[in-house]
């Protein structure tokens, strides 16, 4: 086991066939979904994150720009990225909360598919049930 | 038969000895800068790879001593010679290992918490250097005068056989030069410092052995600052001085000078003896990393020859060696090549204006 704290630390996989810069926005939205980085904060410089993960200073600075166009940071040349305080977006509608629920029932699926146990399953579903509710 | 020289004699010895020491000194997953599996240097075809590297440099170096001994080599020759043969032989094991090489993780992790925080060297370590070559100037100018119209600026033995008319330049050119020089190491020290430009592979909390090394090298570009300035200021005051007959009896000064310039020398070899690359002969703590992935978090494909890192996907400017230990540029950064041009360049272009 690989025994990195995950409260905050983000990860990648160059192997993946997902681009880097998508995983990346991921991971950190992840982060900023969960309250683990808070509005005020500022994230590590592109150049700093970039030597870290070993990829280009081009693949931190797409994701960054695609969270700022999101509403989640904003760029300050110099400064980094500094977490906003993102108004929640309006409700969506109904074909998105379909989208969204087939989403959903496919990587279930796809995860059943793999092997992973049922109840394992329901568990990680359940965690973040609650920690939505929470 | 000549009489041998034992400055050759000791550099050659010490230089083989780190080159012999190589391989095993690399993070255990890393063998002849190929990624494998941390077993794979005890199994025999890890042996017989390094037995063979290592009967090429015992090798080289005895045919280097028996070349000076014979009066084939200048002074200069070995150290050419030792690191191409050790160079050719790195790339062989390269090549002998790579069939045997482990996947390399491409997993990568980062966090979010900002810079690291380490110990940083105080401020008044690190001005003393300035300071040595503040009171040789200071020194200097105010004797000025007692002066001899001829300058040495050259010693082949003890005694100096080339000279040049006093001036102001001739006389302060060897603390310019030591200034120099040290305000490059301080850029080398602030870019190895930086984590936007060298890649650490351990955050310290996890395992300090690593910070422990990177700490060390520091450390030891300080020393070798404060080394400069006293060499440049021993020459400066004790070689050529106005008080030098009075103060250093003919000949010691040169022999002050090589004394000094080689004291580094054991204590470096002790270090990478001591340490291993980024502090893996380190006795591990408590909480050090267990399992974590294979590889220093570079593709093996990057590293031509074994020992030249080339990645243009990676923002990095500074990362681990695979061949000895310490760090090693990205050639695929610009600011490598502008770093190599001043530590090649700066110092002859600064001959070259001085004169």
């Amino acid at each position: 086991m690989y025994s990195v704290s995950e409260t905050r630390t983000i990860q990648i996989d160059l192997a993946s066939a997902e681009p880097v810069y998508k995983q990346i926005v991921a991971a950190l939205r992840t982060h900023l979904v969960s309250g683990r980085i808070k509005p005020g904060e500022t994230l590590p410089p592109i150049r700093q994150l970039a030597v870290e993960l070993g990829v280009h200073f081009n693949t931190v600075a797409e994701a960054y720009r695609m969270l700022a166009d999101q509403g989640w940071l904003e760029l300050k040349r110099r400064r980094g990225a500094l977490v906003l305080d993102r108004e929640t977006p309006r409700p969506p509608q109904k074909q998105e909360r379909q989208t969204f629920a087939k989403r959903l029932d496919e990587m279930v699926a796809e995860a059943l598919a793999q092997g992973l146990p049922p109840k394992q399953v329901a568990a990680a579903l359940a965690r973040m049930a609650d920690d939505l509710a929470e | 038969m000549m009489e041998p020289n034992w400055l050759f004699v000791t550099i050659t010895l010490a230089l083989s000895l780190l080159l012999w020491m190589m391989p095993t000194l690399s993070r255990s997953d890393i063998f002849f800068g190929v990624t494998v599996p941390p077993s794979f240097r005890d199994s025999p075809e890890g042996r017989h790879i390094l037995g063979r590297y290592r009967q090429l440099m015992t090798a080289s170096a005895v045919l280097t001593l028996l070349a000076h001994f014979n009066d084939f080599l200048s002074s200069s020759l070995p150290v050419v010679i030792l690191a191409l043969v050790s160079t050719l032989g790195w790339a062989w094991g390269n090549h002998m290992t790579r069939p045997h090489s482990a996947s390399v993780s491409p997993e990568r992790r980062a966090t979010l918490d900002g810079a690291r925080r380490e110990p940083q060297i105080s401020l008044q370590a690190r001005i003393g250097p300035y300071l040595i070559l503040s009171a040789a100037t200071i020194y200097l100018y105010f004797y000025y005068d007692l002066l001899p119209d001829s300058l040495p600026v050259h010693w082949s033995g003890p005694e100096p056989d080339r000279f040049t008319p006093k001036n102001w330049l001739a006389v302060f050119r060897p603390l310019i030069m030591a200034t120099a020089i040290s305000l490059l190491m301080e850029f080398t020290k602030a870019t190895l410092a930086s984590p936007n430009f060298t890649r650490r592979l351990i955050a310290p909390l996890e395992d300090d052995r690593e910070s422990r090394f990177f700490q060390m090298n520091l450390r030891l570009l300080l020393a070798t600052q404060y080394l400069m300035a006293l060499v440049f200021s021993w020459v400066a005051i004790f070689m050529r001085g106005p008080h030098a007959p009075q103060l250093m009896p003919s000949g010691w000064g040169f022999y002050g000078v090589l004394i000094l310039a080689l004291s580094l020398l054991p204590v470096s070899i002790y270090i990478s003896m001591r340490y291993g690359q980024g502090g893996s002969r380190l006795p591990a703590s408590s909480h050090s990393l267990t399992g974590a992935p294979l590889g220093d978090r570079t593709p093996d494909d990057c590293w031509k020859l074994g020992q030249f890192y080339f990645n243009p996907n990676d923002a990095a400017v500074w990362v681990e060696k695979r061949a000895g230990i310490g760090y090693t540029l990205n050639f695929a950064r610009p600011l490598s090549w502008l770093w190599l041009f001043g530590i090649i360049a700066g110092p002859l272009i600064l001959v070259r204006i001085l004169r």
